[in-house]
């Protein structure tokens, strides 16, 4: 009897536990559940952290965007550009489920935050929606750039959503009209409040998103009217959605919000924007801090002093000869001003210069030298950028680097603004003024209007803009106005967020990628004879090899530092070229559209030229 | 057949007895003749012994059953043969004594530990093996697991390195269904991780709880019982996919108390001592280095590549006035290795450093106590054991430590007839610490990069050199950058086991729970070195400096209620019936915080030493399963056994419309000796059975919540005003379907015992269907912007057989017994795709038909003589050697496989996959092991073999130990291997280059750097002729062995003592040792799960053979029992 009771208490203790149907369910305590997700401003503000997170340039694409371009020169091209390297639709990346996953996570907020819409003040509602949106715009310029024609998507795509994943590529024009939807939504919705940036510049607010947008339609406009053609197609604009004056309208009107209502100003010291610990926050829109507390640094110093971290970057003879002198007036390279020795070159010169290329008493820390020498190792042409560089022996060595990077500076909403009404008619001297005078006044040159009387061309600059360049019709403007806007930008911008490759796509004159030094390389120092030079206490001999194998003409060792000979230099006129041929064909505009993407979607296409 | 098996037996029955003779040593009194048959078949037993108890006086019986023996009246006579039970009689007054002896089926008798139970060894229809614990007892490993290898056919242990707090992956029949491949053809970047399925290992229940073989004291150990097949594991249903090993410990058995002791120690030494193969003089290392880097881009017409500074290291190495500067202060006499202070006012060396030399030790020691106390009475059965287990460091600088402690109470009372109660409670406490380079990385590949001979860890002044940090010598020198494990694991299971019908219907309930808290800290301290005199430079910043701790809990409950029926049927029927209910619910909670900023080097073990950012996460993860299940096994007449059994499985991992599997499976068994028309064999056959089952398993290893739409939420890395803040993102692709992956196997085997049980053989073939293999689903166009959902997509096919012969036997030799068997086994098993989502026919992912484990790579067909023959050679495009996508004398000659007059990879898919092939085959196959043993007179000695029959593994790039400056030029590992008539030396005098000792057959091909690194150097991608044979047979343990004589031992009140020498990893041989002597053959594997990922292969990944080296060790035993 006692036998069968205790049998039977323990088979209903086990028919107890066993009844629990909801032992089966398990939840984790570090996640959010999606189903209750976006419920209130906190949420929503989480979830546009995550895409800031992700998408706020670093600081390689701050300068690395500008590795290939007509006045950097860089160790090795990207094979794009390179001859012989054979470029198609196997190499090229950029369609990969990465690539495209911002979709995802844009449209799973947009598709979902309404449910906070009863929770959440309309304002700030409409605020994050707007942050959501620019971002979707912010990822669709990018992959417009790359290839023109791309599909346009806008809901959050389940599996089965078979019409929208396997759809065709749209044009582009119908894309930018999109883009332009989404833009002009965050421009009119995205906050001014000063709580988006209580320290740092880093969120999304109002002038983000209006000074990109500038930047954004006067691509376009320009690209449209210098590149004649979809290159997608290679079939000329339809102008159906937006014509190249609506657009550089656009990029007008918003620039004009930031200077109207942004409140930024030119702040004294230029050179203080990149090698300072806090942001400018005077001047710089959007940007990026980094601290050594928190132990986030970033290597820019040792990226732009190492032969074997980067591409090896230098500034070449064209991009120094685009700063002025101090009285605002051009060097006159075509009557042979150049042709001056590093050491004396940047006397009297833009002040600029000697903050972005390194010259003669640049002081340096915890070096056996006291000014920093030229390092022929992975500089190529003997002008060392030093733009974004701490002056410090340690940080060339190690990844150590808290300056704060400014990714998008108000000048540059000035030089779109003046760009824009330049290309639309509309400059002037006020105008120019409040702009291109205003960044050359900070910067400490003179201001010559290019209509004054005082004002002469700069010969040697048109001549790089048209000589030998397919497209040679630089303006729908006034040509000396678009030079010297041109000039501003180099000497302003050089090596900030990868402008000048693309300046050079929307001038429709990528042609200068391998036009450069007579189609055959980097032009850097003038040397004058071939023995050569002393700077900073430092010997420099220039001399054709001697080995018997060498092909004497064209490998000059130069010590001390790189004997290396892993591509050549040659001197031709005096000036230290080092040679590197690169290729352009005017279906590189845009980029093949992926092997791997047509496999799965043969509906893509391909664009022109790339079969 | 008969006779022929006879004379056989007579054979080797004479000589052991010409042996036996010599050492008759005394004349007797009496003769005493007879004959010795079987009582059951009055067949004539041939090789019975005799003996005269008490004496080493003994004859054997010849073929025709006949002996003779000399013996004195009282003396008592002995008859005794293996598998009879032995039958003692008085010589008395007579003259002749005839043996009719009973055989003994002890063997066939014995009981098998099955899931939820035992089974007599005849009613086994599944294919399950047990090991007893004897067998791994006194091995002198870190854990069973590394003794359990080779030990058990179709058990393949995965071992990649020898970390005493590693233990291998167990896999049952098949190994793991993940693995690794480069990116693509086209770059050596990371690598990726291919995985298909859930992976899992083996179940493993100890006394019926779930836990780890490497957690369990191996004294403990009674029986180890590994079920192979789906029809034994059927009844674990969803969580025996990967097969079931059931541990069971040992009980008292004798009702006096016992207790015993075993003391060991051991020596352990690296089995490789890489730093005795490599080129240590730096002026050697130096111009090798520079031959590699000028080849790097030498083309005909220009001088080649010189290095600009050696990568990372400040010494100035431009052009060749370093060498020059070196040979001339080499003939100077000069041989400090400081060299002063360069142009830059940065420090030269000059030196011929040994860094491995100066990191590991020769040897290292470690010991064990074992204590066991054993007890019975009518009441109450107890068994308390201990352990202590410690094994010192291997490194010359840095402390490493790693000690464990073992505690089992086990107990049983009985409370009355029918009603018991018992208790098995266990601790198991261990605790590592080891040093760390600042990053993690591993200590060989930091070495590789910074470590060149040339460069030493101090400078004069005794500061840090940047080599000395970056080698990993400092934060290994200083200690305050390291790693500490520790892991407390309690457990206890009551357990009430109620006869209702005695001998026939019981039930016994059990109640277990586990406690693991495990916790790890990490800490890096601040570190500066000095490349210029007075000028310190931070490697480790202060903010840089931190420690980490995370701490991992779980509670495990589980509960078991089982029925078994053994009803008493006629001799004809057998029945044996399990029927049950199990739940576990598991819960686990992970907590880690990590502050950074040491304040005080020497002060790091607390957070209050820390004053900088403090970042904490948590997670948990639970789960619940709910089991039931039953087992019949019936047998009729004694021949024909049948067996059902079942599992009906809920798991809260899946969602819950596919929470609930059924895993049924049947199995029949034929006992063809015991037919009536078999009875002509019954004298020589003891047993036959042919086994066939099919059962279903599942897999439900996949993580909890995989299938609820959720939202992480992270830590920024970007600074928000001032400092991080949280984020979410889109929640990730849920699975299109969930549920468990189906694992169906079939199985047949063979069993036999002839020979009255001395020659044994066991043979199973099977075949197994895995099907709904959660994988990733079918591809969607990528502007999806994810993976597409997982599903139950794939299905995977593998086949395989396991084999295991025995023979054991004994006889007297100078009166003593003498006992020696021998077991060998040898398995294999293979595995297919056969259905896979993706359509893309990626050679380097799945497709359908893919063998896993395959290695695509090139033909190749020796070296090119000279450049006349490279340049009539078809077209690379493909491989980049130095600068140029071209080959040259020297370099390898890669074949045209399909001809069409260039060498490329082609798509790289399975339609076209260029000049591709498949070269080889990374599983292990033709696994076996052998062992040995014979005890003799209180000596014993046992030697196990151990092995795989065939395996190819190609050096993975960063496998610097492989390749050396092939890799990178500036390697710090220059191997002997690679010097002399070994490389493809070239005479670069003319423009058609020349290989000078083409007529030795160089091995190695002409010296380029990068070629063995680049995206698509010749050395990078896999090619037949770098590709090694990583075979190997091993001798795994040797044991010599002493017990004492009873009687001496029982003078000084002990029951036995023993002495013993263990010897482990003692020899090996591979065919890969004939390139390479840098490698154990169980040490390729890549990573340390402690520090690098596993995972990471290719460029700027971790390297092959870069883990804790295996060891070998010598051990000094000694047992004793009271």
């Amino acid at each position: 009897m006692k036998k069968i009771n205790i049998i039977l208490t323990g088979a209903l203790m086990l028919a107890g536990l066993c009844s629990c149907s909801d032992f089966l369910t398990r939840e984790p305590i570090h996640k959010f559940s999606a189903e209750t997700y976006f419920s209130s401003e906190a949420e929503l503000e989480m979830y546009a952290n995550g895409m800031l997170n992700s998408w706020l340039p670093n600081s390689s694409e701050t300068n690395g965007g500008d590795a290939y371009n007509d006045l950097i020169a860089t160790k090795t091209g990207t094979d794009f550009y390179r001859p012989g390297a054979h470029w198609d639709a196997a190499k090229q990346g950029g369609w990969g489920t990465g690539d495209w996953s911002f979709l995802r996570r844009v449209n799973y907020m947009l598709a979902n935050m309404g449910k906070a819409k009863n929770a959440v003040d309309p304002a700030i509602y409409n605020h994050y929606e707007g942050v959501a949106r620019f971002w979707r715009a912010n990822k669709y310029i990018a992959k417009i750039n790359s290839f023109s024609n791309v599909p346009w998507i806008e809901k959050y795509l389940q599996p089965n959503d078979s019409t929208d994943l396997f759809k065709t590529r749209e044009d582009r024009e119908y894309v930018f009209h999109k883009v332009r939807e989404d833009l002009e939504f965050a421009c009119a919705n995205c906050s001014a409040d000063k709580k988006f940036h209580t320290d740092g510049r880093v969120r999304i607010d109002k002038f983000v998103v209006n000074a990109l947008a500038s930047r954004y339609y006067l691509y376009e406009a320009t690209f449209r009217q210098n590149v004649k053609y979809n290159p997608a197609t290679g079939k000329p604009w339809t102008n159906e959605y937006e014509t190249v004056e609506d657009l550089l309208n656009l990029a007008a009107t918003a620039a004009k919000v930031v200077i109207d209502e942004g409140k930024f100003s030119l702040i004294k010291d230029y050179s203080a924007l990149f090698i300072s610990n806090d942001l400018q926050k005077d001047e710089v829109i959007w940007g990026r801090s980094y601290s050594q507390d928190l132990n986030v640094r970033h290597s820019l110093t040792r990226y732009f002093h190492s032969s074997t971290l980067g591409q090896q970057y230098s500034a070449t003879k064209d991009l120094v000869n685009m700063f002025m002198t101090v009285d605002g007036k051009p060097i006159d390279v075509k009557g042979g001003a150049d042709k001056v020795l590093i050491t004396d070159e940047f006397a009297g010169r833009d002040p600029r210069l000697a903050m972005t290329v390194l010259g003669p008493g640049r002081e340096i820390l915890n070096s056996a030298n006291p000014h920093e020498t030229i390092d022929f190792t992975f500089c190529k042409t003997g002008y060392m950028i030093i733009k974004w560089c701490i002056p410090d022996d340690t940080h060339f060595q190690n990844s150590i680097d808290q300056n704060s990077l400014p990714i998008l500076r108000y000048p540059e909403v000035l030089l779109n603004y003046a760009e824009a009404m330049n290309e639309l008619g509309q400059m002037t001297e006020e105008i120019w003024d409040q702009t291109v005078g205003a960044i050359r006044k900070r910067a400490g040159i003179a201001n010559i209007y290019p209509k004054s009387g005082e004002y002469t061309r700069d010969q040697w600059l048109y001549e790089y803009y048209t000589k030998g360049l397919k497209n040679q019709e630089l303006t729908r403007g006034d040509l000396d106005i678009a030079l010297e806007i041109r000039r501003e930008r180099v000497a302003e911008l050089t090596f900030e967020g990868g402008l000048r490759q693309l300046d050079v796509y929307r001038y429709g004159q990528a042609d200068l990628i391998a036009r450069r030094f007579n189609n055959s390389g980097w032009k850097g120092l003038w040397i004058g004879s071939a023995t050569g030079f002393t700077f900073e206490g430092q010997d420099y001999t220039f001399a054709p090899a001697s080995s018997e194998s060498l092909n004497t003409t064209t490998n000059y060792p130069i010590s001390p530092k790189a004997t290396a000979k892993d591509t050549d230099w040659y001197l031709e006129d005096g000036y230290l070229v080092y040679k590197y041929e690169l290729q352009w064909d005017d279906k590189m505009y845009c980029r093949p559209i992926p092997n791997a993407a047509l496999t799965l979607n043969p509906k893509l296409g391909q664009n022109y030229g790339w079969n | 057949m008969k006779l022929y098996l006879k004379r056989i037996l007579f054979a080797v029955i004479s000589v052991q007895m010409a042996m036996v003779a010599s050492f008759e040593l005394f004349a007797q009194n009496v003769t005493v003749t007879g004959t010795v048959k079987d009582a059951a078949t009055n067949e004539l037993l041939v090789g019975a012994t005799v003996m005269v108890k008490g004496t080493t006086n003994g004859v054997s019986t010849d073929i025709n059953g006949h002996y003779s023996i000399k013996a004195k009246a009282e003396d008592v006579l002995v008859c005794s043969i293996i598998g009879y039970k032995s039958v003692e009689s008085k010589v008395g007054s007579k003259a002749v004594v005839d043996y009719a002896l009973q055989p003994d089926n002890q063997l066939l008798d014995a009981t098998v530990v099955v899931g939820y139970g035992t089974l007599k060894k005849t009613q086994l229809v599944g294919s399950v093996e047990n090991l007893d614990g004897g067998v791994i007892e006194n091995r002198p490993n870190a854990n069973v697991t590394r003794s359990l290898q080779g030990q058990v056919a179709g058990l393949n242990i995965v071992q990649t390195d020898g970390k005493a707090t590693h233990s291998g992956s167990l896999y049952i029949r098949g190994n793991g269904t993940s693995y690794n491949t480069r990116k693509n053809f086209s770059s050596s970047a990371a690598g990726q991780t291919h995985s298909i399925g859930s992976q899992g290992s083996a179940l493993v229940l100890i006394d019926g709880v779930e836990g780890s073989l490497s957690q369990v004291n191996p004294a403990d150990i009674e029986t180890i019982a590994v079920l192979k097949d789906a029809s034994s594991a059927a009844i674990y249903g969803a969580r025996a996919a990967y097969g079931v090993i059931l541990v069971t410990t040992k009980n008292a058995e004798t009702d006096k108390v016992t207790v015993t002791y075993n003391g060991s120690f051991s020596l352990n030494s690296r089995i490789v001592k890489w730093e005795d193969n490599i080129i240590t003089d730096g002026l050697e290392w130096t111009e090798a280095f520079y031959e590699f880097y000028q080849n790097d881009t030498r083309v005909p017409g220009s001088s080649g590549k010189v290095p600009t500074t050696m990568n990372t290291n400040d010494i100035s190495m431009k052009d060749i006035t370093y060498l020059e500067s070196f040979r001339a202060l080499r003939e100077s006499g000069y041989d400090s290795v400081y060299g002063g202070v360069g142009s830059k006012g940065q420090y030269l060396y000059y030196g011929s450093y040994n860094w491995l030399d100066h990191i590991y030790k020769d040897y290292t020691t470690s010991t064990t106590h074992d204590i066991s106390l054993r007890g019975a009475s009518k009441k109450l059965t107890y068994n308390l054991t201990g352990r202590y287990f410690s094994q010192g460091g291997i490194y010359k600088i840095g402390e490493e430590k790693y000690n464990t402690f073992n505690i089992r109470a086990k107990a049983k009372v009985q409370v009355n007839k029918w009603l018991s109660v018992d208790n098995n409670t266990s601790v198991f406490r261990s605790k590592s610490n080891q040093p760390m380079f600042s990053t993690g990385s591993l200590i060989g590949h930091q070495i590789d990069q910074h470590g060149q001979p040339v460069f030493v860890p101090y400078n004069e002044d005794g500061t840090w050199t940047l080599s000395g940090v970056k080698t990993g010598y400092a934060s290994f020198f200083e200690g305050n950058t390291g790693q500490d494990d520790s892991n407390l694991i309690v457990g206890t299971t009551f357990g009430v086991t109620i006869d209702i019908i005695p001998e026939v219907l019981k039930i016994r309930g059990d109640f277990s729970y586990k406690a693991t808290r495990r916790w790890r800290e990490r800490y890096r301290a601040p570190l500066s070195f000095y490349t210029k005199p007075g000028v310190p430079t931070e490697y480790v910043a202060q903010a840089g400096s931190y420690k980490s701790r995370w701490t991992y809990d779980t509670d495990y409950i589980s509960s078991n209620a089982v029925l078994t029926w053994t009803p008493k049927l006629t001799e004809n029927h057998k029945l044996n019936v399990v029927a049950g209910w199990n739940l576990e619910d598991s819960r686990y909670n992970r907590f880690y915080m990590q502050r950074l900023g040491m304040l005080f080097p020497e002060k790091y073990q607390s957070f209050e030493m820390f004053d900088g950012e403090i970042k904490t996460e948590q997670n948990n993860s639970d789960y619940g399963i709910i089991g039931f299940f039953g087992r019949a096994n019936y047998t009729l007449l004694n021949r024909y056994i049948f067996e059902a059994s079942a599992r009906y499985d809920g798991s809260s991992k899946f969602p819950s419309g596919s929470q609930w599997g059924l895993f049924p499976s049947f199995s029949i068994g034929w006992r063809l000796s015991e037919e009536p028309w078999m009875k002509w064999a019954d004298s020589w056959m003891d047993n036959f059975k042919i086994r066939a089952n099919y059962g279903s398993l599942g897999n439900g290893t996949v993580s909890p919540y995989s299938y609820l739409e959720t939202m992480d939420i992270n830590k920024s890395s970007v600074i928000f005003d001032g400092g991080f803040v949280n984020y979410t993102t889109n929640p990730s692709v849920v699975p299109k379907t969930l549920t468990w992956e189906t694992v169906t196997t079939y199985d047949v085997g063979l069993d036999f015992d002839l020979l009255k049980s001395r020659l044994s053989f066991s043979g199973d073939w099977y075949r197994r269907n895995t099907t709904d293999l959660i994988t990733i689903g079918p591809e969607l166009p990528q502007v999806y912007g994810a993976s597409a959902p997982k599903g139950n997509y794939a299905s995977l096919k593998t086949t395989g057989w396991e084999l295991t012969l025995s023979w054991r036997d004994a006889f007297k030799l100078a009166g003593k017994d003498f006992t020696y068997g021998i077991k060998g086994s040898v398995w294999d098993t293979r595995t297919w795709v056969k259905e896979f989502t993706s359509t893309s026919g990626d050679i380097l992912d799945y497709y359908s038909g893919k063998e896993l484990g395959e290695i695509w790579g090139f033909r190749t067909d020796g070296i090119f003589r000279d450049n006349a023959e490279a340049n009539a050679w078809a077209t690379d495009s493909y491989h980049k050697n130095g600068s140029n996508f071209r080959a040259y004398a020297g370099d390898l000659k890669f074949l045209d496989l399909n001809g069409d007059g260039k060498i490329d990879y082609g798509k790289g898919t399975l339609d076209d996959h260029g000049d591709l092939d498949r070269i080889g085959d990374i599983t292990p196959r033709y696994q076996y092991g052998v062992n040995l043993d014979f005890k003799w007179n209180g000596i014993g000695l046992s030697m196990f073999f151990q092995g795989v029959g065939k395996r190819d593994w190609y050096p993975m790039v960063e496998t610097a130990y492989f390749w050396g400056q092939y890799n990178r030029p500036y390697c710090g590992y220059l191997m002997k291997t690679q010097t002399g008539d070994n490389y493809a030396q070239i005479d670069y005098s003319t423009e058609n280059w020349t290989v000078v000792n083409y007529d030795k057959n160089p091995y190695w091909s002409r010296r380029v750097g990068y070629c063995a690194n680049r995206n698509v150097g010749p050395l990078t991608v896999e090619n037949d002729h770098y590709l090694q044979n990583a075979a190997y047979i091993r001798l795994k343990n040797l044991t010599v062995d002493y017990s004492f004589p009873k009687k001496l031992v029982n003078k000084i009140g002990m029951q036995g003592a023993r002495i013993y020498c263990s010897m482990e990893n003692l020899w090996t041989w591979s065919p890969m040792f004939k390139h390479t002597d840098m490698f154990d053959p169980e040490g390729i594997g890549v990573g340390d799960s402690d520090f690098d990922s596993t995972s990471k292969i290719g460029l700027s990944g971790v390297g092959d053979g870069m883990s804790y080296p295996m060891l070998r060790t010598f051990t000094f035993g000694l047992s004793l029992t009271f």
